[in-house]
């Protein structure tokens, strides 16, 4: 007899982790499970090293959250955690930078203050799903490869490559591109100089990387290599875009493996031109290479309504808006950099719809973050970890109301979204957060 | 200023970086606009290349870079 949970969420990045807060901060939550295949949490913001939240502040002179619920605390407590703001203006728009190590724990402590609710399953892979009584059965491994099966009434689907939706027999979608988009590799820079990231230095350093690479001294690969200092003292990142081979396919491990590798060559190339070029880095340690290749390219569910570039750019208003796109559309598919797509009225942000967080097949299956059912243009802005985390929590606490009242208690959009939207705004009264 | 001068380094930026909106001014901050280095490594490799002069790493600045006409004024100084 399997236990019966009420939400399972798969996937342990921001947008999962918000997905199990949200969902066993609601009311009457009868058991919550995260599974998550590797050993952390917080996804490509950990295991790729993407050092920058993106999404969560509105465009303004003054950054403002663009959504509630969680993500107030969860900013509050990652700003205040940290040796030095990370706090950014890049370009228009705002960021947060973070050590990727203090966001992991930071996801990892709201957890625990909800360890009576959520049962973390981390090390675990979900094998095989399929309909029940129940709602869905869950066929998992443990780290020791033995399988074990759960029930729960409700799934959300925050693996980035709509990973249940085959196990349910419907198909995962990608949307046409005439690109895809670049993937990046982001490695840890330790052992310069301390303050020797200057605005100045950075402009240097492009110059030298330009004209070497003219010069035939470095790799063409190298153009764009972006250095960012962190909130951590003697800690820096240098992230660089990848032309992947012909055959890339994101979704693909050998595929995504060889990038990672080419990647890597890359970053120690890199490296050990820094250390014989320039004083600040002669004694440079060995990379901090990233567990996992960040990839900006995911498979979608069909939900009940594909969120467009339209959409966002046009700032169109949703009835039944859950949360509030705020990045804009940056699509990293060329070589001569990234392009950005302003929302026509970037201070108000995006709406989004429940309806693109919940499958067109299945009412009591939800996804978030990166497979939530986007276009490619659109996803170009959603993708990110602060709308990731917005998306997270919406769709687990709209996943927790149909687990307990049942789908059909929650047919309509406009319904299902406003008690969302109250049972966000109610956890803001318990932050799973630490406040200091 | 070179009206001539600023019209082609904002080709030069439209095409090969940044793609610039019709309102955007000569005196408006690319940096603002989303310049990153990685653009900024193809513009000075397309500037060379388009208008014949050799930028060096002390000509950088965010004074010289972050406007058209900041990039005009200092092509015109390197130029022949």
């Amino acid at each position: 007899m399997s236990r019966t949970l009420d939400v399972a969420v798969i996937g342990g990045g921001v947008s999962g982790v918000a997905a199990a807060l949200a969902a066993s901060g609601s009311s009457e939550a009868r058991g919550v499970g995260l599974f998550e295949a590797s050993s952390s949490l917080g996804g490509m913001g950990v295991r790729a090293q993407v050092n920058t939240i993106c999404g969560l502040y509105l465009g303004d002179e003054q950054p403002r959250l663009a959504n509630g619920g969680l993500c107030i605390s969860f900013e509050k407590a990652l700003r205040a955690g940290q040796k030095s703001d990370g706090l950014a203006k890049m370009g228009r728009v705002w960021v947060l930078k973070h050590e990727p190590a203090a966001l992991g724990a930071l996801l990892r402590s709201g957890l625990a203050r909800r360890s009576r609710e959520i049962d973390l399953y981390l090390n675990h892979q979900v094998k095989a799903v399929e309909r029940c009584a129940d709602g869905f059965r869950i066929q998992y491994s443990n780290d020791a490869g033995q399988l074990h099966t759960l029930d729960a009434r409700a799934l959300v689907d925050c693996t980035a490559d709509a990973h249940l939706a085959p196990f349910l027999g419907v198909g995962r979608e990608r949307h046409q591109a005439d690109r895809l988009q670049r993937p990046a590799i982001i490695c840890g820079i330790r052992g310069m100089k301390s303050g020797a990231l200057t605005d100045r230095f950075l402009l240097t350093l492009a110059v030298d990387i330009a004209k070497s690479v003219r010069a035939g001294l470095l790799s063409p690969g190298l153009l764009g290599a972006t250095f960012r200092q962190s909130p951590q003292p003697g800690l820096a990142f240098v992230s660089l875009d990848l032309d992947p081979l012909e055959s890339w396919e994101p979704s693909d491990p050998v595929s995504v493996h060889k990038t990672l590798k080419e990647g890597e060559s890359l970053i120690k190339e890199l490296f050990g031109f820094l250390r014989d070029r320039y004083d600040a880095f002669a004694y440079l340690e060995e990379p901090l290479l990233p567990e996992v290749l960040g990839v900006r390219e995911s498979f979608q569910w069909r939900g009940q309504y594909r969120l467009s570039g339209g959409d966002l750019m046009s700032n169109t208003s949703f009835s039944d808006e859950i949360a509030k796109a705020s990045w804009p559309i940056e699509l990293r598919e060329k070589a001569t950099g990234p392009s950005f797509e302003y929302f026509q009225d970037p201070c108000s942000g995006a709406s989004i719809p429940v309806r693109s967080l919940r499958s067109a097949y299945f009412p009591s299956v939800f996804m978030a973050g990166r497979c939530l059912s986007a276009t490619h243009r659109a996803l170009g802005s959603v993708r990110v970890m602060g709308t990731g985390l917005a998306t997270g929590q919406a769709a687990g606490a709209a996943a927790a109301l149909v687990a307990r009242d049942g789908p059909t208690a929650w047919e309509s959009a406009d319904g299902l979204a406003e008690q969302v939207r109250y049972d966000l705004k109610s956890l803001e009264s318990m932050p799973p957060f630490p406040s200091s | 200023m070179d009206e001539e001068l600023i019209r082609k380094v904002r080709d030069i930026v439209h095409e090969s970086v940044l793609p610039l909106p019709d309102s955007f001014h000569s005196d408006d901050d690319l940096f603002h606009e989303g310049l990153e280095s990685m653009a900024l490594m193809q513009l000075i490799l397309a500037l060379e290349r388009e208008l014949h002069v050799t930028i060096s790493p002390e000509d950088l600045g965010r004074e010289n870079f972050s406007t058209l006409s900041g990039i005009a004024r200092l092509v015109s100084r390197k130029s022949p």
